[in-house]
């Protein structure tokens, strides 16, 4: 055993070239396959997530048609400030239950980009995001009105993303290069994603989010704009938001006005249907193409190198040892190569799938060469080559 | 089993093919031979020379009558116990050297040692050993490409030698070398039966039968002559 394994390694080392080269060919070719099943099952996710989405009532969002220099001009004016309020409240007293998400990258000091999000409790509920946490630790914050001094002094709840598990306790105390503090009261499971209201063709990646209680400062005009188009509302009757509406035609404040968000979810799941159905397909025929051509690949391996081992039979190997040889180098061939689609992919869906196949591939070319190499006697191998 | 000879055939029976196209290669054939003979096989082509030595060399099968090697029936063993006779009991020397065009001669001499327990400096040595006996040690690391007919047959032999087989199998081993080469190998292959080797040499060369102390002629599977000079 311990021989015969010596012995295998060696026998690549004569062909190291060889063997590379082939090496490479599987190594690329489960790459390829990794990334379009990924993609694949992205879209895949992509489309559950908006068909839970959507499944239960229409949503609205707004639209928001102002200027850049509106916004200027919106936020700086404090005497503005009161009509915003009055937008606020309005929105907070509707009957209308409604997700409020809103999502900013910020850089801390060392450059680091994190990503922070402020979402109302039903978020995680809504958009399927799950970790080891109770949503009611947001319940307290939901929706609280704080102003900037305020919001500084309290310890707020966070929850972190997958990354973070490591690196912080749950229960642990955190500040931010500002000095705001935060509890972390628990973390998200690994790759967790949602998709965003806007963008929904992209999947975003919690893993390094952290999730905090939406909060309104209602001394600050942009905070209050931020809220307003954050919000996004479930409902099947579009007048119960017609108050919004009303209230902002009078006081002339924003242009905007309400889109249904169901829809577009729609265009979009029908676009990602079509990318899964694509990808799904090119996938099929790219792993079918690859299986066969690994699979000739070490045939040809075999068949080149049947002379060799007849020549060893010749010289005392029995069949176990030649047949050990050849299982060895496409386990390890096949077997490198699905580990390193391990280290680009890690251990998701779309690997588990190149297990499977090279699993196949493995199996097919054990039964393959234990018979090729049982059909054939030594000396007609040395007979068909020499 | 006293009477018996180190080889012994009985009434070996070798058919290739099925229905009409079936060839008889060996028919009954009987042949005993003792340790330490220099054999000839001689005959014509297709006669079955090479299919003979392929069954003594239990690299091929027979279809009736029995096989014995040092009164043992080969019948009973197993593939594995086989590959141990081709190990350490059978050396194969053959026309077109059987040598693996990408090992190293060192590694193609050294090849039927991988397939025992010796060490690997233990290797080295018995493979040095026997490549300084057949004057090819200043070869050791060339390919087999970079020799002569006459050298790779050398190394042919010293692979056949390395794991100190008893039986020598020489199929046409000069087959594919001229006269003077023809003398130089089979000038080895007479020191080393002297040295207490069986060698049986299937040819076609009346000048290489002329070494062998005994001498058999088969003709249509048949052995038709077998005399002592
Ligand atoms: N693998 C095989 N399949 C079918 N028939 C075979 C096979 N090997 C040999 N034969 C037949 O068996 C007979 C004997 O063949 P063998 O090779 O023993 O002859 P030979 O005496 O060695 O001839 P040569 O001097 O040409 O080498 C021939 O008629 C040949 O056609
Ligand atoms: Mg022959």
């Amino acid at each position: 055993m311990i021989r015969n394994l010596r012995f295998s390694i060696e026998a690549m080392g004569d062909k190291k070239i060889e063997m590379f080269l082939r090496w490479v060919q599987i190594v690329i070719s489960f790459v390829c396959l990794c990334f379009i099943f990924q993609t694949f099952y992205d879209f895949q996710s992509i489309n559950e997530k908006i068909e839970y989405l959507a499944g239960t009532s229409e949503i609205y969002v707004l639209r928001d048609l102002n200027t850049d220099a509106w916004y200027e001009e919106l936020c700086n004016n404090d005497e503005l400030t009161w009509k915003f309020q009055k937008i606020v409240d309005v929105i907070n007293q509707t009957e209308v239950e409604k997700i409020v998400l809103n999502n900013n990258y910020e850089t801390t000091k060392d450059q680091q980009s994190i990503e922070l999000i402020s979402v109302s409790k039903n978020f995680f509920e809504k958009y399927g995001v799950n970790g080891n946490f109770e949503e009611e630790v947001f319940s307290d914050f939901e929706l609280r009105t704080l102003s900037n001094e305020e919001w500084s002094n309290e310890i707020w709840p966070v929850v972190a993303g997958y990354n973070y598990t490591h690196s912080y306790d749950l229960g642990e105390v955190i500040q931010d290069d500002y000095g705001q503090k935060y509890k972390i009261v628990g973390f998200l499971s690994k790759n967790t994603t949602y998709t965003l209201p806007m963008q929904s063709k992209d999947l975003e990646c919690l893993d390094a989010a952290f999730i905090i209680p939406v909060n309104i400062d209602k001394n600050d005009n942009g905070n209050m704009i931020e809220y307003i188009f954050s919000c996004q509302f479930i409902t099947d009757q579009k007048e119960a938001l017609s108050s919004i509406e009303k209230t902002n035609r009078e006081l002339q404040l924003l242009d905007m006005y309400f889109d249904n968000y169901t829809n577009q979810l729609e265009y979009v799941k029908n676009d990602t249907i079509e990318c899964m159905v694509l990808f799904g397909s090119f996938g099929v025929v790219l792993m079918v193409f690859s299986m066969i051509g690994i699979v000739c690949m070490i045939i040809q391996l075999i068949a080149n190198y049947e002379y060799e081992y007849a020549i060893n039979m010749l010289c005392g190997a029995n069949f176990g040892d030649i047949y050990f040889r050849v299982v060895f180098q496409s386990v390890c061939l096949i077997g490198s190569s699905v580990l390193i689609s391990f280290a680009f992919f890690g251990n998701t869906k779309a690997f588990r799938n190149i297990v499977v196949i090279s699993g196949v591939c493995l199996a097919g070319l054990f039964i393959f060469s234990f018979l090729k190499l049982k059909s054939e006697t030594i000396i007609n191998k040395i007979r068909i080559n020499g | 089993m006293k009477w018996m000879k180190n080889i012994e055939l009985r009434n070996i029976t070798k058919k290739y093919g099925k229905g009409e196209n079936k060839t008889c290669a060996l028919n009954k054939v009987n042949i005993g031979i003792d340790e330490g003979e220099m054999v000839a096989i001689m005959g014509t082509s297709g006669s079955g020379k090479t299919t003979l030595l392929n069954i003594i060399g239990t690299i091929d099968s027979w279809t009736e009558g029995e096989y014995y090697l040092k009164g043992k029936n080969i019948r009973d063993y197993s593939e594995k116990e086989k590959a141990v006779l081709r190990n350490q009991v059978f050396g194969f020397v053959v026309q077109d050297f059987a040598l693996v065009p990408h090992y190293k001669v060192e590694k193609n001499v050294e090849l039927p040692l991988y397939y025992t327990k010796y060490s690997k400096k233990k290797r080295k040595e018995k493979t040095d050993h026997v490549l300084e006996r057949l004057h090819l040690i200043n070869k050791k690391h060339c390919y087999p490409a970079e020799l002569s007919g006459g050298q790779k047959q050398r190394i042919a032999i010293a692979r056949a030698l390395v794991n100190e087989a008893e039986i020598l199998l020489c199929d046409e081993p000069t087959g594919a070398l001229d006269s003077k080469t023809t003398k130089e190998i089979m000038d080895i292959f007479v020191m080393l039966n002297r040295s207490g080797k069986t060698i049986i040499i299937v040819t076609h060369d009346m000048e290489v039968a002329k070494y062998c102390r005994r001498l058999v002629k088969i003709e249509d599977g048949n052995i038709i002559e077998d005399v002592y000079k």
